[in-house]
Order: structure tokens, then C-alpha cells, then sequence
């Protein structure tokens, strides 16, 4: 349902933006970085026993979009997101052979085609499509696994230029999971350049 | 044009995975109602077995629905539609009193009930917590046919979607699956990177099948205690080991039928070891359970024969029947239901005395084809209620 709603919110936007005169326009290719710490929300345990929803990680993030000399620019985004710890104590019922120490991490590389829209300082987009969910399990061996999963981002920054081709801001970006019930907040620095104008 | 190629990316990008609407949990203390009625006695129970026509209640169980009790359960199945009941209850001064619930399990609604019989009333009169009245007529006793046909749940009694509040092959599901009607069941095995067995349907670990956020991916990937410390099924059961679920059916069930579905060609040496292990422990115990291999394609049939016991080992076998003629260990021939009824090649398998299974086999029209058309001796399905009373109601 909310996805449905953001697709038609952001199909709104770009239609009368594609409306518009199309001479003496500046088309450019813009690329965007930013990192900064993770706050996580798990709508399940992350292992049988869990009690804590939350975990903190960090993470950054790339995208390139081209923007047509109108308000609205299209891209892709990629990036990778630490978004969960644990060590687990152990269970003897598990380890018949002695006690060991139980580590897992869970990351998350997404691979999105990304909208956005912006005036001159603000801008707000939408990142859509698979995030690579990646897993590691360590105890007296390691065990990765690894799965696609579709995902949404929602970003949204103010910028201000600190050169011809630089900007730089403050940024907030939401990851969302809905199939893995994972909420993620990164509140974050964003540093804008304008790698080609045509 | 750019319009419309940007409105179908978005369309694919958003498209997202449709969730199943929750169903009412349907909580009823069926241990208390026993411990408050007094236990009926064989007769008792006897009399309550049979064919009811429907009064009252039609909304939820159509016209007809056949009772049969389950060790201390009495269970109601219809056939008009996938429904069942399970109810607990004993007697009570001059009446029978039952109380459980009861769900119509494509739909997920549901809802608990109490039903009493007074004297020797042939009619079963009750009451939904949704206010519904029900009266249901005994009219004849159940069909039987001889032998009887073997009614298979699929994972272990029902998938996921069933929404049932149990996990698809879970020990859980596979205990409810004879209160849904089953009298045998198959169940999927994958083997974890360390050469573990576990009772397991898919290729990898995702939020359709296990909780943990730490296990994603292929099952082979992951060894059985990364398994069981990291993830569970969606229930909250523990994911089962091939062993520890057969021996759980031979202890704490009453299933005659247990069907092996082989899913990875490598892994058969480890499942004819514990196929043969527990068949033991159930002829130990003197328990009537066939444990059968079943063998899906020809990677793993090629696998079972290259195993040494391959020759004294059961199988079920799910190609051709020709190969299923031609040796003598293959106990069952299953092929899919859609390639119609095989009615020439079942005479000539039971001629070898080797039974007929189809499978999956959920639509009413041709479940009725296949129990009255045929001499199908078993129909694997993820609505065992749903076979077992088509069945019943035989003449």
C-alpha cells in the first residue's frame, strides 16, 4: 500500500516536470557520497531470544543521476550499510562440543535506481529496486549467505555550494526492508559534484 | 514514450511481495473442556463417527460434513469447501458436550464452538463465538474402503500460506496434520553445508519460511548449528533435522505414510541411512509406518542407485511408470495429477502389488475424478480435510 502511494506521488511529480520547454536547457551529470552512523529497527528477532529491536552500524552511500535541465533527475545508487551486530552466548543444546564464542553481521549493498526532485537547495528522492543482503556467522567456523531483496530509500537533503562544482549539506536517508522488517535511519553528510554539464 | 518506460520502472522497482491478511487466532482450551466432562466410552464415540448432514451452519460447512475422531479429538471435515474442525469433550450428566473451533482455511476465517447431543439425538446442536447457530444430523457411518486410501499432507500437513499458526514442515505441523484429516505425510529435506539433513522446502532461507535476520541465502551455505543458533521457522518452531522429525513420527504419531521428497541429488546416501534407521525404530516399536524415498528426478534416482543399498531400500518414484515396473523395490509410482488418470499402468502396478499416489492435488472437481474415477490408492494434497471427507462420504 505505501509503496503504491509513493509510486503514484512520485509518477505526479515527474509528469509536469517532463512538460517543460525543452531549449536552451543545461543538462549535467551529478554524483552524490555520504556517510554516517545506522540506526536500525528490526520488526522480528535477529536470532531466537533477541529482546533488543534496535542496532547500530554505519554506512555510505553513491549516486549519479542525470538531470535533463528540470527539476526532476534520475540515476542509480549504491552503497553499503553495516546494519546489524550480535554475539550470541553459547548454547549448550547447540554446541555439544564445548562452548564457543557466536558472532553474526548483517550488511547490505543496494543496487536501486533512484528519482529525485529538487529545488535550488532541497532535495528529496526515492531509491527503488533489489538491496544485496549479505550475512556472516562466525564461531569456530564462518558461514555467509547472501539474498536479494527488493528495498526502498528515501532521501532527503539541504545543500549549499562551497564551490562552482561542490556542495555539501546535511542529509537524512530511511532504508526500508518491508519484507525483512527492517527500518533503517542514517542521519548524514552529503557532498554534491557536478561531474559534467552539457 | 519516455513517460510510459518510466512508469513501468517504477511500477517493476516498487512491485513488492503481496503479504497474506492475517487470520483470528482461534484459542480454545481443549484440555479444560476434557477435564471437566467425563471421558466417553467407545460406544459413545463410535455413535459420533459417521456422515452429518448439515442443518444449520450451511455458510461455513456446506451440506454435508463428515465427524471422525482422531485419538481424543473429534474432527469435522467438509466438502463443499476446505474446512475443518477440531473439538475436545466428553459427557456430561445425560448429554455429549464438544467444544473447539473450526476454519475455513482458503479464507482464513474461523471461528470456536460448542456443539452438545443430548441422549441418544443423532443431532449435534451448537452455537460460533460469531452467534451462528449449528446443527448437524448424524445420518450413516463413514465410507471405509479396503484398504484404506492413504490421504498425504504436502510439508508436512500444510504450506505457509494455509496460514494454519504452525510452519510448513515443522514437528508441529506434522503432529496437526492427522486433526487435518491426513493419514500420512510428505515432507522436504535439504542438506546444510556440514552434510546435515533437515526437513526443509526451498533452496535458501528468507522471511516466507524462517525468522533471524542472520540467516538468508542457500541452506548449503550454512551449517545445521549455525542453523538452529541463528534461525526458526516462522512460528517459532526449531527447523527440524531429518532424524529428529522421524523420530518424533514414530513416537508421538499415529501417521501410517511417510513420504521423503529428496531435493538435492548429493544428499541421498544421509537420507537412506536415516530412512533405515527409523523404519527400524518403528518395527522395534511395532508401529505400522512405511518411510518411503521419493525420488523426484532423474539426478537423484541416478544418485539412489549408485547408493550400495539402493536394491533393498523402498522408493517412490515420480517419472515413468515403465521404470517403476522395472524395479522391484519401488514400492509407489507417483506421477503429477495433471497427466490425467494413468488407469491402464495402475492396474498393471497393482498387479505387482506397488501402489499409486498422485500429487499435489488441491481442486475439488478433480479430487473427485481421481477418489471415484480411479484406483488411486493415494492422493497427496495440501487440503487433507478436504480428501479425507470426499472420501467419507462414499457410498
Amino acid at each position: 500500500m505505501n509503496r503504491a502511494l509513493l509510486t503514484i506521488v512520485a509518477m505526479l511529480a515527474i509528469t509536469p516536470a517532463m512538460a517543460q520547454d525543452t531549449t536552451d536547457l543545461v543538462y549535467s551529470i551529478e554524483a552524490s557520497a555520504s556517510v554516517s552512523p545506522i540506526v536500525s529497527m528490526f520488526q522480528e528477532p535477529r536470532y531466537p531470544g533477541a529482546t533488543d529491536e534496535l542496532s547500530y552500524g554505519y554506512g555510505g552511500f553513491v549516486q549519479v543521476q542525470w538531470r535533463p535541465g528540470r527539476l526532476v533527475a534520475f540515476g542509480i545508487m549504491t552503497g553499503w550499510a553495516f546494519l546489524a551486530h550480535d554475539e550470541l552466548p553459547s548454547n549448550p543444546t547447540i554446541d555439544d562440543e564445548g562452548p564457543v564464542t557466536a558472532s553474526a553481521t548483517l550488511t547490505a549493498i543496494p543496487l536501486q535506481v533512484f528519482v529525485s526532485m529538487r529545488s535550488e537547495h532541497f532535495k528529496a528522492g526515492l531509491g527503488m529496486g533489489p538491496y544485496l543482503m549479505m550475512s556472516q556467522l562466525e564461531s569456530d567456523d564462518v558461514s555467509k549467505g547472501s539474498r536479494f531483496e527488493l528495498g526502498l530509500t528515501f532521501v532527503s537533503s539541504y545543500v549549499f555550494p562551497i564551490s562552482s562544482t561542490l556542495k555539501i549539506g546535511p542529509e537524512l536517508r530511511v532504508l526500508y526492508l518491508d519484507y525483512r522488517g527492517i527500518l533503517s535511519i542514517m542521519p548524514s553528510v552529503v557532498l554534491t559534484s557536478t561531474l559534467y554539464e552539457y | 514514450m519516455m513517460q510510459r518506460a518510466l512508469i513501468i520502472l517504477l511500477l517493476l522497482c516498487t512491485a513488492c511481495v503481496s503479504e497474506l491478511a492475517p487470520v483470528p487466532e482461534l484459542q480454545y482450551d481443549l484440555e479444560h473442556l476434557e477435564s471437566t466432562t467425563t471421558p466417553l466410552t467407545e460406544q459413545q464415540r463410535a455413535a459420533l463417527d459417521g456422515v452429518y448432514v448439515v442443518e444449520q451452519g450451511k455458510g461455513a460447512f456446506g451440506d454435508t460434513v463428515v465427524g471422525r475422531w482422531i485419538n481424543d479429538r473429534f474432527c469435522l471435515y467438509a466438502i463443499h469447501d476446505v474446512v475443518f474442525a477440531e473439538l475436545a469433550g466428553g459427557a456430561r450428566q445425560d448429554s455429549i458436550i464438544l467444544g473447539g473451533y473450526y476454519r475455513i482455511v482458503r479464507s482464513g476465517r474461523g471461528a470456536t464452538f460448542g456443539f452438545g447431543m443430548k441422549g441418544d439425538d443423532q443431532t449435534l446442536d451448537g452455537t460460533t463465538s460469531d452467534g451462528e447457530r449449528l446443527s448437524f444430523r448424524r445420518v450413516r457411518d463413514a465410507y471405509q474402503s479396503p484398504p484404506p486410501i492413504h490421504v498425504l499432507a504436502h510439508r508436512g500437513g500444510g504450506r505457509n500460506s494455509e496460514r494454519l499458526g504452525v510452519s510448513e514442515n515443522s514437528m508441529a505441523m506434522v503432529r496437526y496434520a492427522s486433526i487435518l484429516g491426513a493419514t500420512g505425510v510428505e515432507i522436504d529435506v535439504k542438506q546444510t553445508r556440514d552434510g546435515e539433513i533437515i526437513v526443509f522446502h526451498d533452496d535458501t532461507f528468507s522471511p516466507r519460511t524462517v525468522v533471524g535476520a542472520y540467516l538468508l541465502g542457500r541452506v548449503d551455505a550454512f551449517r545445521l548449528t549455525d542453523i538452529k543458533r541463528y534461525g526458526q521457522l516462522i512460528h517459532g518452531e526449531s527447523i527440524p533435522t531429518l532424524d529428529e522429525m522421524l523420530a518424533m513420527i514414530v513416537d508421538s504419531t499415529q501417521l501410517s505414510f511417510v513420504w521423503i521428497d529428496v531435493k538435492d541429488a548429493h544428499s541421498v546416501d544421509r537420507i537412506i541411512k536415516a530412512q533405515q534407521q527409523a523404519s527400524e525404530y518403528a518395527r522395534a516399536l511395532g508401529r505400522t509406518l512405511e518411510i518411503i524415498i521419493g525420488i523426484p528426478t532423474s539426478d537423484v534416482f541416478t544418485a539412489f542407485l549408485r547408493s550400495p543399498q539402493a536394491n533393498n531400500i523402498p522408493f517412490l518414484y515420480e517419472l515413468d511408470a515403465e521404470t517403476a515396473l522395472a524395479y522391484p523395490n519401488c514400492r509407489v509410482w507417483a506421477p503429477r495429477w495433471t497427466n490425467g488418470i494413468p488407469s491402464s499402468q495402475i492396474d498393471a502396478l497393482h498387479a505387482q502389488g506397488k501402489l499409486v499416489f498422485t500429487w499435489t492435488l488441491d481442486v475439488r472437481d478433480y479430487i473427485a475424478d481421481f477418489l471415484y474415477g480411479s484406483k488411486i490408492d493415494g492422493i497427496l494434497t495440501n487440503y487433507p480435510s478436504l480428501v479425507n471427507a470426499m472420501h467419507s462420504v462414499q457410498y
